[in-house]
């Protein structure tokens, strides 16, 4: 049973389920920076919301958000070579729920994200990628970015109840 | 020509769909209708696919067209502004 493995190189999951001050839930979890991890990161975001305080529509569109913050987190693990863990931690409360995403993947200059044409502009066919962050804005309630050339962390928030227009 | 899309489309499983609408594409086939009635989740790569055989196919002057598309995924076309893209009629508003 001492199936020895690389410290480099993680391995598995970690999930670590416990509650707030509040008593409210806190799921935490760590993944490989690997793709077929991603699946288990949008579990999260479901189990984290076992109350159903977000409704079915809500909940997908967070799911999806995370998802993408995650997709970005290994992209850029990918791109830079790191093995470390991208961190994950969803928490709810009566009026929110709160998925925080942190990779350690070399960080990302905010002022090269792609600016999309239009899309009646022909051209935009020519644009295969750089739709998450739209999506992430579009999606999430609440959306925080705090990219350093360590990483990036990813603060979302999406409420019980959709914000008044 | 239809392609029947099953499951979740993310970053994992994207580039197999890619690949699939390619070696299409490299076949000479232009027109394709791609059915997402079998979809769970579709993430910004599986969009990205999608634009990317889009283009090809008007390129080589066929057309490519989404069909069963689900409310959630009308609505992320829409939000996205690539309901027009893909001739997409607008979602209808049942949310009085």
């Amino acid at each position: 049973m001492s199936a020895k493995t690389s410290a480099e190189e993680p391995v598995g999951a970690r999930f670590t389920p416990s509650f707030d001050a509040n008593g409210d839930q806190v799921l935490e979890l760590e993944i490989p920076p690997r793709r077929d991890y991603l699946a288990l990161a949008r579990q999260l975001v479901a189990a984290v919301n076992v109350d159903a305080r977000l409704d079915p529509l809500r909940l997908s569109n967070l799911q999806l958000a995370v998802s993408e913050a995650c997709t970005n987190a290994i992209a850029a693990h990918e791109l830079n070579g790191v093995r470390d863990v991208i961190a994950i931690r969803a928490a709810a409360s009566p009026a929110r729920v709160e998925v925080v995403i942190r990779d350690q993947g070399g960080g990302f200059d905010p002022s090269q994200a792609i600016a999309l044409p239009d899309p009646e502009d022909p051209r935009r066919l020519e644009y295969e990628h750089g739709l998450g962050l739209g999506i992430m804005r579009a999606l999430a309630d609440q959306l925080e970015i705090h990219t350093t050339h360590l990483g990036t962390a990813v603060r979302m928030v999406m409420l019980t109840s959709a914000p008044s227009p | 020509m239809q392609v029947r899309v099953r499951g979740d489309v993310d970053l994992a499983t994207s580039p197999r769909l890619r690949s699939a609408l390619v070696d299409l594409h490299q076949r000479g086939c232009h027109h394709v209708e791609v059915d997402l009635g079998g979809v769970e989740f579709l993430d910004s790569t599986g969009i990205g696919v999608l634009i990317g055989a889009l283009r090809r196919a008007r390129q080589a002057g066929g057309e490519l067209h989404l069909r069963a598309l689900s409310p959630e995924l009308d609505r992320l076309f829409a939000l996205l502004g690539l309901g027009a893209v893909f001739g997409i009629a607008p979602p209808v508003d049942r949310a009085q």
